[in-house]
């Protein structure tokens, strides 16, 4: 195996902040756009799955007409006003980020400009430059990755928060003593169980995930290295064809 | 490629570094082994907690504890929970795999600038009085221990032609980087009107000068825009260094003028130029800055004999009052200069007119000459 580690976390937060750092220093809209964006998106379906929860209730037992009648128009005017706002919100977040490619690689020229001449004519800097190129073509590792994963763990973390506090009910919510049999449904240890069994299947099925995603990170060199010829050879399975289109478009 | 046969030259290297993405390599062995166990087992995993969720929910509602909006309430946030805290791990799982992707971007914007920053501004001078004089330098490229330039010492006189003569990899284009302060010298020092070059602002030392390398790069804009390197521009100027470069008649083939797009990846109706008359607009593109000090690395190597000796028949004119310093392989060119350097294994070893280095029969100018010249004589 001529894998690389995977960096400590420590390591890992520290890169990936500044990152976000940079991004924010050449274009703060486009950082704040995203934010709110991501805000408004994670938290509005809990909006839309409480009142749906209310008139389901109020169908199913008190049938108050009046009341139904309301809750109905308060659940279309805030799926009116949700959906106009994150359209909204949508173009502002697209508009901002329309330039990202450029934006990224106008860190990279303005860099090559900058450094010394002798560095530029250095072939191992260039090398580097090319490696992080085909990352970011052949994986979309890098940078704009970074832009990505933080509306992720902002989505996640309010969505995660959000869950928490509309789920917090059915924890303590008793059943009735006469259902005899079900009384174990109300024993503490019931519910905590129930809690430790959701965090580990939760836990579990993206960590196995990432495990079989990180084999991408530590045989990074190889793929890169196939990458250049992935398209053009082995891929419809006619060696000799592949090949001398790949040669003619100077691809060797 | 189909002359030679090359694509079967090719086949056999790539052949073994095709095999990363093959159904034999390492990422379809993965898949079939440990990744994919990982990834099926995900799958699995996650179906196991939807219908846990749902039997809890289910059982307590059907046991009296909430109505059936709560069900629905429950179950929809019970599902968003557990995505989201997916969605928690998978992301900070993705963050750690980039991280290395990171390191590798931070290490480039990272490398450092070593070369020192002066301050000085370079004096506006009319008369165009810039004395440049290297004091004994050598230098060393980067990571070489070999030197490509040993204690060469000269100075440059003002409004002067000054050829550079020497066979390959001599030292004549290093002088010309080190000239430019591509590089710094590794010993020794190069001075304007008695100043280290180092003390300088950078771009304001750069100013001083306009220079025509080997490998050129002109821009898919437009002519006009090629010439002044910039979008404003004084068109007559533009036209006139054009003029002046042997680029006439091209320009009057053009419909467009100077506004002609250069190649077509703006323009359908942009020109394709061959080499030389890229090399007469890059020309024209150093007539335009207008600098002190215009140096030509082969200008007219891609040139024809005719327009090649137009070139030399305007170069009193296409120069005027600059100091010239001229890089060249064809030494009948270097006739009309005032001065010539000879470089060889980077020192000058002779330097005088062409009149002197010719009478110097054992001098290398000589033998350069009679190696060039025999194939010219009947």
């Amino acid at each position: 195996m001529n894998g690389k580690k995977l960096k400590t976390w420590r390591e890992t937060f520290s890169l990936n902040s500044r990152a976000l750092r940079m991004f924010y220093r050449h274009d703060p809209r486009m950082i704040l756009s995203r934010i709110i964006h991501t805000v408004w998106t994670a938290l509005t379906p809990y909006a839309g799955i409480y009142l749906m929860a209310l008139l389901i209730d109020e169908i199913s037992q008190n049938r108050d007409e009046a009341r139904i009648k309301m809750l109905v128009w308060v659940i279309l005017g805030a799926g009116a006003g949700i959906g106009l706002v994150t359209a909204f919100l949508n173009k502002w977040k697209m508009t901002q980020e329309a330039g990202l490619w450029y934006k990224v690689e106008m860190l990279y020229g303005e860099k090559l400009l900058d450094m010394d001449y002798g560095n530029l004519d250095n072939t191992e800097n260039m090398d580097l430059l090319s490696k992080i190129r085909q990352n970011e073509n052949g994986g979309g590792w890098g940078l704009r990755r970074v832009i990505e994963n933080c509306d992720a763990l902002v989505s996640s973390l309010l969505t995660l928060v959000g869950g928490v506090v509309m789920t917090i009910p059915l924890f303590y919510g008793t059943v009735f003593k006469e259902t005899g049999s079900y009384g174990w449904l109300n024993h503490p240890l019931t519910a905590l169980i129930i809690i430790i069994l959701m965090l580990i299947i939760t836990c579990g099925a993206p960590a196995l995930s990432n495990k079989a995603g990180s084999y991408w990170a530590l045989y990074a060199d190889r793929h890169t290295m196939g990458n250049r010829l992935f398209v053009f050879l082995d891929f419809w399975d006619t060696k000799m064809r592949s090949l001398r289109m790949c040669a003619f478009t100077g691809r060797t | 490629m189909r002359i030679y046969r090359q694509d079967l030259i090719c086949d056999k290297h790539n052949r073994n570094k095709t095999g990363t993405f093959s159904s034999k390599g390492i990422f379809a062995r993965l898949a079939r082994g440990s990744m994919g166990l990982y990834r099926a087992a995900s799958g699995a995993v996650s179906v196991i907690f939807t219908g846990l969720a749902y039997t809890y929910v289910c059982l307590k509602a059907w046991a009296g504890a909430f109505g059936l909006g709560a069900v629905t309430q429950y179950v929809a946030s019970i599902t968003k929970l557990s995505g989201g805290v997916s969605s928690l791990i998978s992301t900070l799982g993705d963050m750690r795999n980039n991280a290395s992707f990171l390191e590798q971007v931070f290490a480039f914007l990272d490398i450092p600038n070593e070369m020192y920053q002066g301050s000085l501004t370079v004096e506006k001078r009319r008369d165009r009085n810039y004395q440049v004089e290297f004091k004994n330098v050598s230098f060393k490229y980067p990571g070489s221990s070999q030197y490509a330039l040993r204690n060469v010492s000269m100075k440059f006189e003002i409004g002067k032609r000054l050829a550079v003569v020497g066979q390959n990899g001599s030292g004549k284009t290093t002088f010309i980087k080190l000239l430019c302060r591509l590089y710094d010298p590794t010993e020794g020092a190069i001075l304007l009107n008695g100043i280290d070059i180092r003390k300088y602002n950078y771009r304001e030392y750069m100013n001083i000068f306009s220079v025509v390398f080997q490998d050129f790069k002109l821009f898919s804009l437009k002519l006009g825009e090629n010439v002044a390197s910039g979008m404003d521009y004084d068109e007559e100027r533009v036209m006139d260094c054009l003029h002046k470069a042997g680029f006439a008649e091209n320009l009057a083939k053009m419909q467009k003028g100077i506004e002609t797009y250069l190649y077509k990846d703006y323009d359908k109706d942009g020109v394709n130029v061959s080499g030389g008359e890229a090399q007469k607009i890059a020309i024209a593109r150093a007539l335009y800055k207008d600098a002190p000090f215009i140096i030509l690395d082969e200008p007219t190597a891609a040139l024809d004999p005719v327009a090649e000796a137009q070139v030399y028949a305007g170069f009193d004119e296409i120069v005027g009052d600059k100091t010239a310093i001229y890089i060249s392989h064809r030494l009948s060119s270097c006739k009309f200069c005032d001065e010539i350097l000879v470089f060889d294994r980077g020192r000058i070893i002779q330097q005088g007119s062409h009149a002197l280095l010719l009478a110097d029969e054992q001098g290398k100018y000589h033998e350069l000459w009679q190696a060039q010249a025999q194939y010219y004589t009947e």
